[in-house]
């Protein structure tokens, strides 16, 4: 679906340009970040991460539309979500730069990001597409991603080399990527 | 959605605290770079959007040599900054708070102007020469840094207050008010600032304080951590200044603290003398350490008297118009640890003169502020001036820090003797 393209109104290196942005973006980010990480607090930590980083970055920003500010701050937040899910470790660097406070979740709030990023049918697709893959690339799945075994371990265990366990699990990775990919396009993505 | 409202509430103070700044010039398109390149390769770098000049970090003092397993321990990591800030009353970068975890355990606070995110000095009221700059200060540097031990979920509680620290925010450029022993120039009138400080835990919710113009000022605390910050400019009519006072309960530059269940706690009261009242650590949690009774710890304190006078420590030139420094008397003390000890269990030595000459009837106490390993032989050097002459009794103990105390590695009195108590004659 094609997107309006406005103008930003007040630039954001002003602070009411970039509480602006937020205002336009925060919804989203969180959602973005809730359905990579599939833990609400996580995710407000990443979102919060996102917009520090973005606040110290913002003279760089060079675009002149919304769309370029959305595409330059999920940019952002893309890489936080790689960052943390290789490293398993949040990023608060940004944050105490700037001072910012992370909001803790309170009673029902944790329920309401899963509703809104549709982490519920999220996990259901990805059992579902988990359940459809070859049994070998399941179970190195689980073993390195469940699990989190190294690769030596997981080989041992499905009595294959290093290398085919990581084959496995590269593709296996590939695959559900794809499946969920093509599940968000014909069933309406909430990013 | 609520943790968004919140989120955004941040985001419109960083914001507002950050200000406008310029959109970052192409300067290869330019050709600036022909005037800039001069600048780049310059000692200097200037902060992005503060428009203040960078200069070389602070440095700790040239021969400290800190241990990680002795004292304060050493910090680990770059510590967090609190989101607290509090504007200076001539302008200028605001200050801030950083809180630093050490290899020891403690909790300690660090207090500077804070620039692009770093938190320093400024060059001066005679701090790096007056060089107009930003110095940041890291970490691992000690100068301003306040520590106290943990409790047990390792929270900090501290409370800090500063009367008549420089508006540099370095204390040791310039002296709050002449003195004959002091050699540095005195700091320039009107930018000395009474500066309070700390964190109250997770209980507290805020602190009322009474500005300049009488008015009482609401301040939210900042964080998990109940991080506030006050600054104010000392009054030019105090003469009691350029002290700082560490506790773990705000003191009478706070008016009241705020917590959560609704309480209040009023720090001034008419009725008390010294008008400062103790406020509850709502949220301590004590720390659970094992009881260890005489029967532990008990072993022989042997005790060597030094026969010889001694000047101790880096040589000195005795300044014009000052007595020389007296000569004093090394009494080793040497006992077995049975127990380990850490910074939150350590051993202790308290000595008192009987019958001492004239002017010599005092005692001492302090830490032996290590880590320990049991059964090995623990050895604590005291000096006493060498004119004393008496029965010196000594008491070696062993502490548990589990209350919170004023400072870090408090040993309570002078009748703890735990390990064992000896006696020397000084002749």
């Amino acid at each position: 679906m094609a997107e309006e393209i406005r103008p930003i109104g007040t630039p954001l290196t002003t602070p009411e340009g970039f509480v602006a942005l937020y205002r336009r973006e925060a919804d989203l980010v969180l959602r973005f970040c809730a359905r990579r990480v599939l833990d609400p607090e996580t995710a407000v930590d990443l979102c919060a991460e996102t917009f520090a980083q973005a606040l110290r970055g913002r003279q760089g920003f060079r675009g002149s539309t919304e769309i370029e500010a959305r595409a330059w701050l999920l940019t952002i937040a893309r890489r936080q979500v790689a960052r943390y899910l290789k490293k398993g470790a949040l990023d608060r660097r940004a944050r105490d730069a700037v001072g910012l406070q992370t909001p803790r979740l309170q009673d029902g709030d944790a329920e309401e990001i899963e509703q809104r990023a549709g982490v519920a049918p999220l996990r259901q697709a990805l059992a579902e597409e988990l359940s459809r893959l070859g049994g070998d690339q399941r179970e190195a799945l689980r073993l390195r991603v469940v699990e989190e075994l190294p690769y030596p371990e997981v080989a041992c265990s499905l009595g294959v080399t290093e290398a085919t366990a990581r084959a496995r699990v590269s593709r296996g990775l590939r695959a559900l990527a794809a499946a969920l990919e093509l599940r968000a396009l014909t069933e309406g993505d909430p990013r | 959605m609520r943790v968004l409202d919140e989120l955004e509430r941040e985001i419109e103070r960083v914001a507002a605290e950050a200000g406008e700044v310029r959109p970052r010039r192409r300067w290869w398109r330019s050709g600036a770079f022909l005037v800039a390149l001069p600048l780049v390769v310059a000692a200097v770098a200037v902060a992005a959007t503060s428009g203040i000049l960078t200069g070389e970090p602070v440095k700790n003092p040239p021969g400290l040599h800190l241990n990680p397993k002795a004292g304060l321990g050493v910090a680990v990591g770059p510590g967090k900054l609190m989101g607290v800030r509090a504007a200076d009353p001539a302008g200028g970068p605001d200050w801030a708070l950083r809180m630093v975890k050490t290899s020891r355990g403690l909790g300690c606070v660090q207090l500077g102007r804070l620039v692009e995110g770093k938190l320093g000095v400024l060059g001066r009221d005679g701090a790096f020469a007056n060089d107009g700059k930003f110095h940041e200060r890291g970490a691992q540097i000690i100068q301003q840094t306040d520590c106290q031990q943990t409790d047990g979920a390792g929270q900090v509680f501290i409370a800090m207050s500063y009367i008549g620290l420089p508006d540099s925010a370095d204390a040791t450029a310039c002296a709050a008010r002449a003195h004959q022993t002091d050699q540095r120039p005195v700091c320039p009138a009107g930018s000395l600032r009474s500066v309070y400080y700390g964190l109250l835990g997770p209980q507290a919710t805020a602190v009322t304080y009474i500005a300049a113009g009488g008015t009482v000022v609401r301040q939210t605390v900042r964080g998990p951590e109940g991080a506030y910050l006050v600054v104010q400019r000392t009054d030019p009519k105090r003469r009691n200044i350029g002290y700082f006072m560490p506790g773990v309960t705000p003191g009478t530059g706070l008016r009241s603290v705020e917590y959560r269940d609704g309480s209040v706690c009023r720090i001034i009261s008419a009725q008390r003398l010294g008008g400062a009242r103790n406020c509850p650590l709502r949220g301590f949690v004590a720390p659970k350490l094992p009881p260890v009774s005489h029967a532990d710890l008990a072993a022989t304190v042997r005790v060597r008297v030094g026969t010889r006078p001694e000047h101790p420590g880096p040589k000195v030139k005795p300044r014009k118009g000052l007595p020389p420094i007296p000569a004093v008397r090394r009494i080793t003390v040497t006992f077995r640890a049975r127990r380990a000890a850490n910074a939150r269990s350590f051993y202790t030595v308290s000595t008192r003169m009987l019958h001492g000459s004239k002017g010599c009837t005092f005692g001492t106490m302090g830490p032996i502020a290590k880590d320990v390993v049991a059964g090995s032989v623990l050895s604590q050097k005291l000096y006493f001036p060498y004119r004393c002459h008496g029965t010196l009794k000594i008491n070696v103990g062993y502490t548990q820090q589990r209350r919170p105390s004023q400072m870090p590695f408090d040993i309570g009195g002078f009748g703890n003797a735990k390990v064992g108590r000896a006696v020397a004659k000084l002749p």
